[in-house]
């Protein structure tokens, strides 16, 4: 039955009264910038830290991992002792450059988040596709391993396959990305049903389209902004996780520099040497809060219907 | 009523069966693709009888599902097997400790959901005012700290530096402060924001417009009209939290020395003591499975559409 | 963007009658969107008198709800009232403070809202919901004795059962009752003024019937002055003393509602009468208003119809100047700069002989043939899915269709025409019957032989809005059957020129993205696509009831073309009996998933012999004031449910002429030795009261 415009709004985010601007325009406009800032700022930050994690080392030419025992816990903005090198974010117990080694941290970090979210992502789309597309009994099925994964918390799974398959970069990688699948496979499997129950699925069923054109010509691409806002929502989560688990000593192993190695490290010197906690914590908290600002804004901007979903 | 119970039921059976099959998926993927004899015999490794040796005495020389059979037998009489690092019973081991553990993650819940709710709520009552302003610049703060990290930097300002707490231990209150806050620091943001969210998406709503078309002040629209149908979606998602709640207190516990379950889990995982993890993390799981019934059920009796279908 | 005020000054002398209990002057409501700033109501100015109905009209976007809300200080937190005057007998609401000024409300001024599911609490007892009202405005009125007067309320709008239905809450009861109960709760302190907003809109047209039936009792009961705002013409003929048409947030004709209907002085109300289907009569062709509403960011000079005008031309006062609103007679005003001059005619009344043949002549070979089409849909509960029960959709029907003709389906909703419709595409599979299509059986085809016959068997879905994929562009998604049916590449181009170009819409079009368009021209984008492959069957699933009246109007005419031009046969499924009277040359009525009367077009309208049909057809509003007063058949009781049918004939409880035979035989549907058409009732015939 037809619904007429009404002045009441029931969307949670389009406060314009819907029925009464859409018909008669027709079109949209470009937005302006305004409540846009912290998406940018968000934006920014990751983007500079990728930068600063990719060509940081380079520039600064410092190993990290050249101890100078001689040099040992200084703190930020001093000299090495034979005055040839500016530690700017002081040295550690072993008189590395503390800088060198939250780069080439970041490196690690940023990375081996990455492939996680490649891989959980892929999983997940697969998982909440094939649910949401076939339904039945594989749904049900489905549905209730994505159930049981996520009863446990992303980092006791993150834990778990890491303590099966051991420590070390694919293996850390692997290990987010199976934490992580099942949050995919939900939120994919629910747009996939709202996707099919739309007209437009229908329509293209009628006009005889083989599944195959169905999920790569009219699902998928419809799924894509959705797959982004989740990625991006994600990381952050992903980053703790991971810095998480080498904290704990299940994640890449020293003397490769991690930020959750790092700061693993530092602990028993909290009390002589702060920074050596203090930096590479910051590091982690700009590059989450940037994660999380950008992946705030995405949804605002590609998909404002969810904003009440989580 | 009768219906009541029929939905609680079937969500109970749904509960079991998922935790059951949760059981089976772990031991086999630990028990499996685990291989802990060569971690446990150390560095300088051991002849191969020593390992066979120790394969017999942990019935681990058997066929895997000869082990699960033994493993769910015992397990259907209360035994969760015994840890292979310290030749203890797992279940002694758990319930010592889980006290102190349930302390901290029930202090954090209550006083993450005391600021959390009158915050979000007051929030979506005025959005864009400065209070809404400050608590989401506030929330997006607290959700972007790693807890671990603002454990220790707590411990730097609180413990070492002001010297107003304990740093680590159990024992008094005062050992509790810091770990409480950081759990909470957990909570908050996520539940603030789902408020706010639930409580501006109902207050759109047509029915809170037939609530002020009735001529009904404003705190009754909201008291009455508004905030049930807001705290519906805010009771899953404080359900969804436990499982974070419960992943933070490894955490909390390993920076603050704090002797609860997520320790014993976090040093199973290091000393792959399958027994113990297995028995753990099932725990984890069961907890969320737990809450998420225990929700169920309030959202039933909050929501007649559920009741009544 | 400031709004000329608008003078009806005056009119209170004109009148001489009593004061006004509700008046508004000049009032402006803007939006703060994030499309900039949108002023939907631009000036309106009216009063209300005691004890009549004013009926609103306009369509989306015209401002019409969004004047109610502002005069009752229920807009949505973006919206804002900036200029003007509600006045409440002595007390000017504006300027009241929020909890002072609601305080009025559901006491002085009560409100009746479109979705009587949405606009009642969820977790909140029906009865709750009444009692909360009362007792709130009746203070020391005690928890019984609310109770009590709840359950009265309750009785007096018709809800069976009312002290059991009071602990029910909304989800049990159905459309009708649920608005229903809003009245109850409206009627709950004997307002002065009840503002009903859409208030049938979302119901069928038997129930729209009642609860029309239902407001004018509660008029009369209480005294109160009512204005009901509606996009639908017929019911503010049938139920308004004085009429207010709005457009692009301005009150662009108000007056007696017998004047405005008969000789409207406004060149919008005129084309919007023309451009209206009749349920009672038929029209060779409906009247178009080109184009669309203006957009309501943008506010060019002169009068906002001008460029849809059909009086306008090229008279250069339109474009500049904004005609105010002026009297025209006693009782009547315009706001056009040429309301005194006679407005040609647009509506085009068929010959006669094309009338006598029923319509339009059709080839008699047929395309389509349903025979014994049932389908049933399982309910499941619980995880195992185990079914509990049947949902029996469509239960037995047969139906042919011949080349070049328009079958029409028409029942309210859940009477199985919908299913239907996507049967016949195999959108959903029959559970029994068979779907032969060019004498070929295709019920048993499985996907890859039904492809080939989907190139002749399209479907065109009612929302427009989701019917395209919103990240293909136009070109593509026209073309895409193109793609699927492995046509020749190089012609994909050209074939989506021509076909954009028979819907009329323009070859660069192809290029744009379907969020571009409006709602109308993304229908024609739909109808496009379905047939580029020049298809011999094409269902229209409710094509046109998202659309508004004047859109509706192109969008009609436009298919009645089309079928011209390329001989293909429509399946025209819709709820609206007006629009299938004047689209199709053949009718089906379905109730409960079954046909009870079919044949064709004129005969079954003018002849109806069915109860059902009887009924459906008397509870339709005609927008015209001299159709006379038409004998209301009202239906009692509601639509039994499709799970649990009654048996022998479905209509049998809620007919006027069930006797017991009904309900141990079901009727078959066959000629009667008189009809020209076929009929499913033990008792067929003419209402005993003559219908026109």
């Amino acid at each position: 039955m037809r619904r007429q415009e009404s002045a009441g709004v029931a969307d949670l985010e389009p406060v314009v009264p819907i029925g009464e601007l859409e018909p008669a325009t027709g079109r949209r406009r470009r937005r302006s910038l305004r409540g846009h800032t912290t998406g940018i700022i968000g934006t920014v930050i990751v983007v500079g830290m990728a930068l600063a994690a990719i060509v940081g080392p380079w520039l600064l030419g410092i190993d990290p991992n050249a101890q100078e025992l001689s040099d040992r816990l200084l703190p930020p903005w001093s000299q090495s002792g034979d005055g040839s090198t500016l530690h700017i974010l002081g040295t550690d117990d072993l008189g590395r450059d503390v800088l060198a080694r939250v780069l080439e941290g970041g490196r690690a970090s940023l990375s081996v988040v990455a492939l996680g979210v490649v891989v959980g992502c892929s999983l997940g789309m697969t998982v909440g596709i094939t649910s949401g597309f076939r339904g039945g009994r594989l749904d049900i099925v489905l549905m209730r391993v994505v159930d049981a994964q996520l009863a446990i918390p992303l980092l006791i799974s993150a834990l778990l396959v890491a303590t099966i398959l051991g420590t070390g970069f694919m293996n850390t990688a692997v290990a987010l990305g199976i934490a992580s699948w099942a949050v995919y496979a939900r939120l994919i499997r629910a747009e996939t049903l709202k996707l099919r129950g739309l007209d437009f699925f229908e329509a293209t069923v009628a006009l005889g389209s083989s599944d195959r054109r169905l999920v790569f010509r009219h699902l998928i691409p419809n799924l894509i902004s959705t797959v982004f806002v989740v990625a991006s929502l994600e990381m952050g989560g992903l980053v703790v996780t991971e810095s998480s688990l080498s904290y704990l000593g299940l994640g890449m192993q020293p003397p490769d520099a991690s930020w959750g190695s790092m700061i693993r490290s530092a602990q028993p010197l909290i009390t002589t040497a702060w920074w050596l906690a203090a930096i590479p914590g910051t590091a982690v908290m700009l590059v989450v809060l940037g994660f999380n600002l950008m992946g705030d804004w995405l949804r605002d901007v590609l998909d404002p219907q969810s904003k009440q979903r989580v | 009523m009768g219906e009541i119970l029929g939905i609680v039921g079937r969500r109970v059976v749904a509960t079991v069966a998922t935790l059951f099959g949760l059981i089976i998926v772990l031991f086999h993927l630990l028990f499996l693709l685990g291989s802990p004899i060569n971690l446990m015999m150390g560095e300088d490794g051991g002849t191969q009888e020593q390992a066979d040796a120790i394969r017999e005495r942990l019935g681990l020389d058997q066929p895997i599902w000869q082990q699960f059979l033994t493993y769910m037998g015992n397990l259907l009489t209360g035994d969760l097997g015994e840890s292979w690092r310290y030749e203890r019973p797992v279940l002694d081991m758990i319930t010592e400790r889980l006290p102190a553990t349930l302390t901290l993650g029930l202090l954090a819940l209550l006083l993450g959901v005391l600021i959390a709710l009158p915050l979000g709520l007051l929030a979506a009552v005025k959005p864009g005012s400065w209070l809404d302003n400050l608590s989401r610049v506030g929330a997006v703060t607290a959700n972007s700290l790693p807890n671990f990290w603002l454990a220790i930097m707590l411990i730097i300002v609180f413990a070492v530096q002001l010297g107003w707490v304990p740093a680590t231990g159990r024992g008094t209150w005062q050992h509790l402060v810091l770990p409480v806050i950081v759990l909470a620091t957990g909570v908050v943001p996520m539940l603030m924001r789902i408020t706010r969210a639930a409580m501006l998406e109902v207050l759109n709503k047509d029915y809170v417009r037939t609530a002020r078309s009735k001529g009904l002040p404003e705190r009754t629209v909201l008291r009455r009209h508004a905030l049930r149908n807001a705290m519906i979606p805010v009771t899953t998602v404080i359900a969804l939290r436990v499982g974070d709640l419960v992943a933070g207190t490894v955490i909390v516990e390993a920076v603050f020395a704090y002797p609860g379950v997520g320790r014993v889990l976090a040093e199973a995982m290091a000393f792959r003591d399958y027994p113990v993890v297995l028995a753990t993390v099932t725990l984890t799981a069961a907890s969320v499975l737990l809450v998420t019934l225990i929700t169920d059920i309030i959202y039933t009796v909050l929501d007649p559409r559920v009741r009544i279908s | 963007m400031v709004a000329e005020p608008v003078s009806i000054t005056g009119r209170e002398k004109n009148r001489g009658g009593p004061e006004p209990v509700l008046s508004v002057r000049d009032l402006v409501t803007r939006f703060d969107t994030r499309y900039g700033r949108l002023t939907a109501v631009r000036g309106v100015s009216f009063d209300l008198y005691p004890g009549e109905t004013l009926g609103v009209v306009g369509e989306s976007g015209s401002g019409k709800s969004v004047t109610m809300m502002s005069v009752l200080g229920l807009l949505p937190p973006n919206g804002r009232v900036v200029g003007g005057q509600v006045r409440l007998g002595d007390r000017d609401l504006l300027s009241m403070r929020t909890n002072a000024r609601r305080s009025l409300q559901g006491k002085e001024i009560a409100t009746i809202f479109q979705d009587p599911m949405s606009s009642l609490n969820p977790v909140l007892s029906i009865g709750a919901q009444i009692v909360e009202s009362l007792r709130f405005h009746q203070q020391g009125l005690g928890r019984k004795a609310a109770r009590q007067r709840a359950a009265e309320l309750l009785r007096i709008v018709g809800v069976p059962n009312p002290e059991q239905r009071l602990d029910e809450y909304p989800h049990q009861y159905s459309g009708g009752m649920r608005q229903r109960a809003m009245i109850a709760m409206a009627l709950a302190n004997d307002p002065r003024i009840l503002i009903a907003d859409e208030p049938t809109t979302a119901l069928d047209v038997t129930t729209q019937a009642q609860i029309l039936g239902l407001l004018k009792d509660a008029k009369a009961r209480t005294g109160a002055a009512a204005i009901i705002v509606t996009h639908d013409l017929g019911v503010v003929a049938e139920t308004a003393d004085r009429v207010m048409v709005m457009y692009a947030g301005r009150v662009v004709e108000v007056g007696d509602v017998e004047q405005v209907f008969r000789h409207p002085r406004h060149p919008y109300t005129h084309a919007l009468l023309a451009s209206s289907p009749r349920v009672d009569e038929r029209m060779d062709k409906l009247a178009q208003i080109q184009g669309r509403p203006p957009d309501p960011l943008e506010t060019p000079p002169g009068c906002p119809f001008q460029p849809r005008c059909h009086q306008a031309g090229s008279r250069e006062i339109c474009r500049t100047e904004l005609p105010p609103l002026q009297q025209i007679e006693p009782a009547h005003w315009s706001a056009c700069h040429f309301a005194a001059e006679r407005f040609a005619d647009l509506a085009t009344r068929p010959a006669a002989e094309v009338q006598a043949a029923g319509g339009r002549a059709v080839a008699q070979d047929e395309v389509l043939r349903i025979e014994g089409l049932k389908v049933h849909f399982p309910i499941v509960r619980g995880v195992l899915r185990r079914p509990v029960g049947t949902i029996r959709a469509v239960d037995g029907i047969d139906l042919v269709l011949h080349r070049a003709e328009t079958l029409g389906i028409v029942g309210e909703s859940g009477c199985g025409k919908t299913t239907t419709g996507r049967a016949i595409v195999r959108l959903v599979d029959p559970t029994e019957g068979r779907v032969v299509f060019k004498g070929e059986d295709v019920t048993g085809y499985d996907r890859d032989r039904l492809r080939s016959v989907r190139r002749s068997l399209q479907i065109v879905f009612q929302d427009p809005y989701s019917s395209l994929d919103p990240r293909m562009k136009v070109g593509a998604l026209v073309g895409e059957a193109l793609r699927i049916h492995g046509a020749p590449r190089p012609s994909h181009r050209d074939r989506v020129r021509r076909v954009l170009d028979l819907v009329g819409l323009r070859a660069e079009d192809a290029d744009r993205y379907p969020h571009e368009f409006s709602g109308g021209q993304r229908q024609r984008i739909a109808v496009a696509r379905s047939i580029i492959l020049d298809p011999d069957v094409l269902v229209l699933d409710e094509p046109v009831s998202a659309l508004d009246v004047s859109v509706q109007a192109q969008t009609i005419n436009l298919l009645m073309d089309l079928q011209r031009e390329l001989n293909m046969a429509f399946v025209f499924v819709a709820h609206d009996l007006a629009v299938v009277r004047h689209i199709s040359h053949r009718v089906a009525v379905m109730y409960l998933g079954k046909v009870v009367e079919a044949g064709d077009n004129n005969a079954v309208y003018e002849n109806p012999l069915h109860p059902y049909t009887q009924a459906l057809l008397s509870a339709v509003p005609v927008a015209d004031v001299d159709a006379g007063e038409r004998p209301r058949i009202v239906l009692s009781g509601e639509v039994p449910s499709a799970a649990n049918p009654p048996s022998g004939c479905r209509f049998r409880t809620r007919c006027f002429k069930a006797q017991s035979i009904c309900a141990e035989q079901e009727p078959p549907l066959v000629y009667t030795p008189t009809s020209e058409h076929t009929v499913a009732c033990h008792f067929p015939g003419p209402h005993p009261i003559p219908m026109r």
